[in-house]
């Protein structure tokens, strides 16, 4: 069971990764989000657009729709183990690191941000980058950030808590 | 962006992507996938395909898609394993072409479709001489051998689809096409090299009178017809940017040089013309004419100088381009056509022209030709050729076979009073060949009997005429009941001479003998079988054609080669050239007939012309062969025409090559395309808008024609748009591309091809060289024109065709439309075809005798009711009982009974509604017989009045409108109202003698010989003139001279004059010679003495003079 830091009304971030039959709590792993990531300014494509030199501003092709461009975000986790008999702190902290990245390397994922309550299909794990870490003989700790990308940021999907599952909303 | 989807050719998908399109003229439409990633191997084989929805049915308003297909493997690179990168397998250049594609795999071979006489070795080398339309079909028949499963069309554009009159006249225009293992793609390139400018498209349509589209290609239909709309600069106005450049600047020309080729030129012909250096020049070609010609001052006299030939543009045009030389041949190499002295569409009209009089022994006669416009260059008539052309026996004969059958059924009649009678029962004609002689072989397999028991004999004759002497006769037998047994009969060789053309007639015959012919009888036949008949002909070495006067004798113009040769351009034996043997003068139909040589085709082992290939004259419905004289020199008139033709064709060439042509690559506003639903297609035409780049200013650039608030365009490609401003031209789109890839919709790219070369009339007549400008509409015509999208094209060819343009677009008129009834379409594809597609028809199955009745708001059909009393509509019933109506009947003894009979216009009225029992002839009214009225009969002598045919007139009384008692009606129609002599005397004109003068007779007696006219009366006062004798003793109360007339003459003497104390008031003068005698007193003048002499008349008597009173003399004056 890995070490949870306890934290008040703590909001779970969920992630289904390809092939998951459910979603699984990044605090499985040990891991708590540190932010809340996702962006609320979405960008949409740029349009087709015709500049008139003899005219002010664009004209732009406004179809019935407009687009988004599909975005990245980053989520910083913070994981910290304690040691325990016959295994090191850092050798915990890998191993749940580990695990974690295995399922973001499942291909495409799913997330749901409880917090917020909001998610995403159709992401993929993008990089990670460690912004501090400390190691001592009793514990060990790292707060680093995942970047993922979500390519569909149009459906809107939600968590069933009672079956554990990320489905995109009909 | 729009994906599309590949699918594989059993229709699996295969891969979605973003594609691009490259439409092309003249070559396949291309979809591309420029590169496809995928993580997995995709089996792109031939067959795959893409339905490609860019284009779009006008008529349902649906995209249509056009089939795509892999025609070869694509490029693949694997670069990671499957599944495992999405880039593991990686396509480049996945392209896909429309059904035009096998253009470019199918061979073409010489094949053609079905047995049509034309000759075909299915090999890939095709040498022929055809029209553009004899090439597409055998284009059909090469993808129908090849792809035989597919539905291909392959035709020439038509008026329909927007060709004009010069494109077909094109297209039709036979010539020499030869090409060698080459595939269609590449023979639709020479056609477009060898007819100018005659390219092709790709169309996905459905045939005419077809219900399902097939792939077609319609060869001269680039540029045909526009795209959608037109572009101009602008926001919503479709083009974001015009690119304009000189697409001829190195092709520029200011001053031509033109020469035509040396064909049927003399040698040296232009050195015996007076021109400067006349021995020195060197000229074999053709030239401008010599009036056109610069001079050189040779010794004080200004001679053209060969040097000089040239023609320049205009000054404006010189001064903007400046000089710019170019030489053209026009001796039908590379795109010029070959201008050489010929009769080539010459016409009568054009032969008259040549000559400087009418009696000139080559002038056509007028008598003869009254028409101008036939052309010389047609055959008139030719003679007849009886050969196949075949290799016949010994190879120089040649053998045609007939055969029919025969089915002699039914009864004769044996006439009265005859005992042997002839019955024909089957007749054949032959004609004698060329050469004078045939051979006839006829086998009659006949069967069957002739049931006649009255006869005594019966034979069967094969009866010939042309001098065959007696018919062969053979006798025929009876069966066990008496019947006449018919059997084959065969005469094996029958030879014929005669002279050419001389017919031969071979006829079957029964001959029937009887014992007695007292009465008609009729008998049975039976006789069926076949009759069939081989003619062997000996191949004759010429052939004859009758021309019209060509204005010259061939016999006296100089053979140029071996000889003097004519060559067909048209019908059978067109390309086909053969020399001239012969050449006679036709005095009575002012032509001439030719002898020509026959040859033979050592290809196909055939001799022309022949039964199947003949040459045609003139006949019904059929102009004639047309046909030019090679190789021989032809006369002064012939050249003098062609150098005019030669300059028409180069001043053509100079106005077309003095401009600047422009080439405009306009960038396409993608949006535009979009919201207006616009497409763009390759070999149609795209029409832009501008008043600044795309401005032709004052020259022919892009031929612009200010007109009204628009321009129309005159270009060849003859399209007309009405707009209400701006600049237009118009080009033929050489290349699209959309790319569905490049942004949120799809972006268009297109080149515009530049202006068509002329093609230098090579459609058009010999003599009508010069373009002819064939869009003039009045100012009204355009300014009345109400086009609010500016996008109404219609056409209008030189023959005055007017074809709208826009395929589905409806023509409107608010007056009335009328046309003549023929011309071009037909089929009623366009409006109402039967009388039922009428919106207030409804008759959809009508029947025959059935007519239409309207009820209820519409027309419906009904049968006519043929019980009971009804008049039909056609056919003749007679009506029994009385037809008639309100106002008017007609009995059944034809009495009719009307209330008028009006004429319109009016020769005829028989009463009126205020005149009602009036007859009222008006104007000319024409009698053929005699007029009566009253009496009792048809007859004059009982009526009323009358007047005969010959216009004697007959009235019981005359009277004249405001005539009186006192006055009477004279023969010229005027009355008189004079008072005349009403009684008097008895006046009997004297005869005889006395002619003249009449006699009166009165009372107191007769009176002789009384002028009629200048009578003295007894009374009153008269003047009488000339000379009256009197022969008695007048008495007058008094004689008075008029005036100082004389009483007496010299001549006319009194010879006594009484009087009774007669006073003489005035002078006596009396001549000096006159004496005046007093008894025997004489008072005479003595002139010597001149003194008054007073002697007696008596000589001797003594007179004595006394007075008494004073007597004086000598000068003293008395006194009293």
């Amino acid at each position: 069971m890995p070490y949870i830091p306890a934290i008040r009304d703590y909001k779970p971030f969920y992630i289904q990764a390809n092939g998951d039959v459910t979603a699984w709590d990044t605090t499985d792993y040990g891991l708590v989000a540190q932010t809340q990531p996702f962006p609320c300014n979405f960008e949409v494509k740029e349009p087709y657009k015709n500049t008139w030199f003899d005219e002010h501003g664009d004209e732009e092709y406004i179809g019935a729709t407009m687009y988004l461009k599909g975005f990245e975000y980053t989520v910083k986790f913070f994981v910290k183990t304690l040691a325990t008999v016959g295994s090191s702190p850092i050798e915990k902290l890998n191993s749940q690191i580990d695990s974690f990245m295995g399922k973001l390397l499942q291909g495409e994922f799913k997330i749901w941000d409880s917090w917020q309550e909001r998610g995403y299909q159709s992401v993929r794990y993008v990089k990670q980058s460690i912004e501090d870490r400390d190691v001592t003989d009793e514990y060990a700790w790292m707060l680093f950030s995942v970047t993922m990308k979500v390519n569909d940021p149009a459906t809107e999907v939600s968590y069933n808590s009672t079956n554990h599952t990320i489905t995109a909303t009909a | 962006m729009s994906k599309f989807t590949i699918y594989s050719a059993s229709g699996t998908p295969l891969y979605e992507g973003t594609p691009t399109y490259t439409g092309s003229y003249r070559k396949p439409g291309m979809l591309e996938f420029r590169e496809i990633n995928s993580p997995e191997y995709i089996d792109f084989a031939p067959g795959c395909y893409v339905d490609y929805t860019r284009v779009h049915d006008e008529v349902n308003d649906v995209e249509v898609p056009r089939r795509f297909k892999i025609y070869s493997v694509p490029q693949v690179k694997k670069q990671a394993r499957n599944y495992t990168y999405g880039g593991a397998f990686v396509y480049q250049s996945v392209q896909l072409y429309d059904a035009s594609k096998e253009l470019e795999l199918c061979p073409f071979r010489d094949l053609v479709k079905g047995d049509n006489r034309v000759h075909f070795s299915t090999q890939p080398s095709i040498t022929t001489f055809e029209g553009v339309d004899g090439l597409a079909r055998r284009f059909q028949a090469c993808l129908e051998d090849m792809y035989p499963n597919e539905r291909w069309v392959v035709r020439t554009a038509t008026e329909n689809d927007g060709a004009s009159a010069d494109l077909v006249a094109l297209m039709n225009e036979a010539r020499e096409f030869s090409v060698s293992g080459v595939n269609l793609l590449e023979a639709l390139d020479k056609v477009f090299e060898i007819w100018p400018d005659v390219g092709w498209v790709y169309r996905y349509e459905v045939p005419e009178n077809e219900d399902y589209p097939a792939n077609t290609i319609i060869i001269g239909g680039g540029g045909l017809n526009p795209n959608q709309g037109t572009y101009a600069y602008g926001k919503g106005n479709g083009l974001k940017s015009i690119t304009r450049t000189v697409a001829n600047a190195d092709e520029l020309a200011t001053r031509i040089f033109a020469y035509g080729s040396s064909r049927n030129m003399l040698p040296r012909w232009y050195n015996d013309q007076n021109i400067k250096d006349a021995d020195s020049v060197d000229i074999q070609n053709l030239m401008i004419p010599v009036s056109e010609w610069g001079t050189t001052t040779v010794g004080g006299v200004d001679l053209p100088d060969a040097a000089k030939a040239y023609l320049d543009a205009d000054s404006a045009t010189m001064t903007r381009l400046g000089l710019r030389p170019k030489t053209y041949y026009f001796d039908g190499t590379g795109d010029l056509p070959e201008i050489y002295p010929t009769i080539r569409e010459m016409t009568i009209a054009a032969v008259r022209a040549t000559k400087s009089s009418s009696s000139d022994p080559y002038y056509p006669s007028t008598s003869v030709y009254t028409s101008g416009s036939a052309r010389v260059d047609k055959v008139l008539s030719v003679g007849t050729v009886f050969d196949s052309g075949l290799a016949g026996e010994n190879g120089k004969s040649s053998v045609s076979n007939d055969s029919t059958v025969v089915s002699q059924v039914g009864t004769m009649t044996m006439p009265a009073g005859e005992s042997m009678k002839q019955f024909d029962f089957l007749t054949r004609t032959y004609t004698i060949g060329e050469s004078g002689s045939m051979v006839l072989s006829v086998n009659a397999d006949l069967g069957g009997t002739v049931v006649c028991d009255f006869a005594r004999a019966m034979n069967l004759l094969i009866i010939t005429s042309a001098d065959m002497g007696t018919p062969t006769t053979y006798e025929l037998e009876q069966d066990a009941l008496g019947n006449w047994l018919i059997g084959s009969y065969n005469i094996p060789s029958l030879p014929f001479t005669g002279t050419s053309g001389q017919t031969v007639t071979v006829k079957i015959a029964l001959v029937v003998y009887t014992t007695s012919g007292d009465s008609a009888r009729t008998f049975t036949t039976n006789i069926t079988g076949d009759f069939t008949s081989e003619v062997t002909r000996k191949r004759a070495t010429t052939f004859k054609i009758g021309i019209r006067q060509i204005g010259f004798d061939i016999n006296a113009q100089a053979a140029l080669g071996d000889n003097k040769t004519i060559a067909f351009r048209s019908g059978k034996c067109a390309g086909r050239s053969f020399a001239i043997k012969t050449c006679t003068y036709v005095q009575a139909t002012d032509s001439w007939s030719l002898e020509v040589i026959r040859s033979q085709d050592d290809s196909l082992s055939q001799w022309f012309p022949n039964t199947d290939y003949p040459v045609r004259g003139v006949e019904t419905n059929y102009g004639g062969d047309e046909f030019v004289l090679l190789d021989i020199a032809m006369p002064d008139e012939y050249v003098l025409a062609a150098e005019m033709k030669l300059l028409n064709a180069a001043q053509e060439l100079l106005d077309d090559a003095s401009v600047e042509r422009w080439q405009y690559n306009p960038e396409i506003d993608a949006k535009f395309m979009v919201e207006n639903d616009r497409e763009i297609l390759p070999g149609e035409s795209m029409t832009l808008m501008d008043g600044q780049i795309v401005d032709g200013s004052s020259d022919n650039a892009i031929h612009l024609l200010q007109h009204g608030g628009g321009y129309v365009l005159t270009s060849q490609e003859q399209r007309i748009l009405l707009s209400s401003s701006g600049y237009i031209t118009s080009a033929l789109v050489d290349t699209v591309v959309i790319s569905e890839g490049e942004a949120a919709i799809p972006t268009y790219k297109v080149t515009l091809l530049d202006r068509k070369r002329k093609s230098f009339s090579e459609a058009k007549g010999a003599d009508s060289i010069s373009s002819t400008p064939v869009t003039k509409l009045s100012s009204t015509t355009t300014n009345t024109a109400t086009a609010t999208k500016g996008d109404t094209y219609f056409t209008l060819d030189e023959n005055g065709n007017v074809t709208l343009k826009e395929q589905y677009q409806n023509l409107w008129v608010s007056g009335w439309m009328a046309a003549g009834g023929v011309g071009t379409g037909g089929g009623g594809g366009g409006g109402a075809s039967y009388l039922n597609d009428l919106n207030d028809v409804n008759a959809p199955s009508p029947s025959n005798g059935q007519a239409l009745v309207y009820r209820s708001g519409e027309w419906v059909n009904e049968t006519i009711q043929v019980s009971g009393n009804y008049i039909p509509l056609s056919g003749s019933t007679a009506i029994t009982g009385t037809l008639g109506a309100s106002g008017w009947s007609i009995t059944t003894g034809g009495a009719a009974s009307l209330s008028s009979i009006t004429r319109s216009g009016a020769i005829l009225y028989i009463g009126n509604t205020n005149n009602q029992g009036y007859v009222w002839l008006r104007e000319d009214t024409y009698i053929g017989g005699a007029m009566l009225m009253g009496g009792t009969s048809t007859s004059s002598a009982n009526a009323l009045w009358s007047i005969t045919s010959a216009g004697a007139a007959t009235f019981a009384s005359v009277a004249v409108n405001g005539g009186t008692s006192s006055g009477f009606l004279k023969a010229d129609g005027s009355v008189d109202t004079t008072t005349y002599l009403t009684s008097h005397q008895s006046v009997t004109l004297a005869t005889g003698t006395n002619s003249g003068t009449m006699k009166l007779t009165t009372a107191a007696g007769t009176t002789d010989n009384i002028a009629v006219k200048n009578c003295v009366t007894t009374d009153g006062t008269q003047t009488i003139s000339g000379t009256k004798t009197f022969s008695a003793t007048t008495t007058a109360a008094n004689i008075i001279p008029g005036g100082t007339n004389d009483l007496g003459s010299s001549s006319s003497r009194w010879s006594n004059i009484y009087g009774s104390n007669a006073n003489l008031t005035g002078n006596l003068s009396m001549a000096q010679a006159s004496t005046i005698t007093i008894g025997p007193i004489t008072i005479s003048y003595d002139s010597v003495n001149k003194a008054l002499h007073i002697s007696g008349t008596d000589n001797g008597t003594t007179i004595g003079l006394y007075c008494d009173g004073f007597v004086s003399a000598g000068g003293v004056q008395s006194n009293s």
